[in-house]
């Protein structure tokens, strides 16, 4: 299955074939959420209108580390069976994920200004967040740090590997170390039962995040490819 | 088998500490990152004091994050690292030897000199060993983190700015723990939870950053 989809011109074919289904599909749901989003679900009885955030914070939250997960598997594919489509396809997921934490810290601090009374707070969450878009920012700055592109590709799936085994250690250390030393702060977990007049327009939002970041990993994807391409014929003296 | 390794576990040493410049070059970044606080915090002892498990690990972070340089640096410029992959051993015990040599020559020149420091920020005197212990673990740990990075950027461009991007988001738990059990010290109590916490990365760390290393130092001789 996998050896099947690893040919570069199939996966071009297929994808070429899928993606005006999921430009399509991703445009509509993000419409249909937005409008459930903001129009057509309650105001909390707390947070009033501000609530609304949440419909953008959540989604890229998981997306974030939905990113992350996915390019450390696309990385360890890459490192045990060097094919070179995984390192494309964890090429084009790194800044896509790096970009989705850095919204979800964004639409967590716009949320946590009236709501927190503060932009931003060492807590749990917030640190873990932050060292996942720190993580996503070193795999960018390894991967392109080599005179010749291809070369990075290994050190920087050596890397999110390893970064994948400490990102665990990570958030249960900062939980460990917050209980420790900060008085408990606002962490809404999960256990909150939310009304399913809220749940329908956070689960259309995130099919339309997934979908679009896929989309997005698909377009970089072939761009990369492209680019890829191009290189070897210059280097082969073809062009 | 024995011979060699104790030979390159010289010659590591030599090769770090090329003159008794090299340790106390060490001491100085060390004792010059200590001036920053006192300096941006004012000299009233006791807001030094409630820092001071923060001042301790912060100085020690960024002091190894100086000597990262010491791992390959001459490796690369006289192609010794192809050497070491075609001799005898096998390249992750010749990891651990380097690792332990940059300790001896970053971390043991800090823990020495440690009883000196915690004169200067006024710490209590009936733990000080313990401290020096979670430092030990710690520092150690750091030697290991900062191979595993400094193995990944050879041959890079800019590779002494990657490497801190790479290294500090691993080092945080190690932080984490040595400040919690710096600070269970300073209240006079025997941090065996934190410790024992301390204990576990340095072993987890032990077993991978060996592997991971030498993986990248194939990458890098491919």
């Amino acid at each position: 299955m996998i050896d099947y989809l690893a040919n570069p011109s199939r996966f071009f074919r297929i994808t070429n074939f899928l993606l005006p289904w999921l430009m399509g599909l991703s445009i509509t749901l993000t419409i249909i959420g937005i409008y459930f989003a903001l129009f057509d679900s309650p105001d909390d009885l707390v947070q009033g209108s501000a609530v609304r955030i949440m419909y953008v914070h959540v989604p890229s939250a998981w997306l974030s580390i939905f990113s992350y997960l996915l390019l450390s598997i696309c990385s360890f594919f890459f490192i045990v069976w060097r094919h070179p489509l995984a390192d494309i396809l964890s090429r084009s997921i790194a800044p896509v994920g790096a970009l989705f934490s850095l919204l979800t810290l964004l639409t967590g601090s716009i949320w946590g200004r009236p709501m927190w009374g503060t932009w931003w707070v060492w807590d749990a969450r917030l640190t873990s967040m932050l060292i996942l878009f720190i993580f996503f920012l070193g795999y960018i700055a390894l991967s392109n740090a080599f005179e010749r592109n291809e070369r990075g590709s290994r050190p920087a799936a050596l890397l999110a590997i390893v970064g994948s085994i400490n990102l665990p250690i990570v958030k249960f250390s900062v939980d460990w170390w917050n209980t420790l030393h900060q008085p408990a702060s606002i962490i809404r977990t999960g256990g909150i039962s939310i009304d399913q007049s809220m749940l329908v327009p956070l689960i259309i939002m995130t099919l339309a995040f997934h979908i679009f970041f896929v989309l997005v990993v698909i377009l970089r994807s072939h761009s990369i490819l492209i680019e890829r391409k191009f290189y070897h014929l210059k280097v082969l003296g073809k062009i | 088998m024995k011979n060699i390794m104790s030979s390159m576990f010289y010659r590591e040493l030599k090769v770090q500490n090329k003159s008794l410049k090299d340790p106390l070059f060490v001491i100085g970044v060390y004792l010059s990152l200590l001036l920053v606080f006192p300096i941006s915090l004012g000299p009233s002892s006791n807001l030094l004091k409630s820092f001071s498990p923060a001042i301790i690990w912060t100085c020690s972070l960024i002091t190894f994050l100086t000597a990262i340089e010491k791992f390959f640096i001459y490796d690369i410029s006289e192609g010794y690292l192809e050497q070491l992959f075609l001799s005898s051993l096998p390249l992750s015990v010749i990891v651990l030897i380097k690792a332990l040599c940059h300790w001896i020559s970053v971390g043991l020149p800090l823990i020495i000199l440690f009883p000196l420091i915690s004169i200067f920020l006024n710490l209590p005197l009936n733990l000080l060993w313990l401290i020096c212990f979670s430092l030990f673990l710690g520092t150690l740990s750091f030697s290991l983190i900062g191979i595993m990075g400094a193995a990944l950027v050879i041959g890079a461009k800019k590779s002494n700015v990657i490497v801190i991007l790479i290294i500090i988001p691993l080092t945080i738990p190690i932080l984490i723990f040595g400040i919690s059990s710096t600070l269970f010290c300073l209240e006079g109590l025997i941090p065996y939870s934190t410790l024992y916490l301390q204990c576990m990365s340095l072993s987890f760390l032990l077993a991978i950053s060996p592997i991971v290393t030498s993986s990248a130092i194939k990458i890098y001789l491919e």
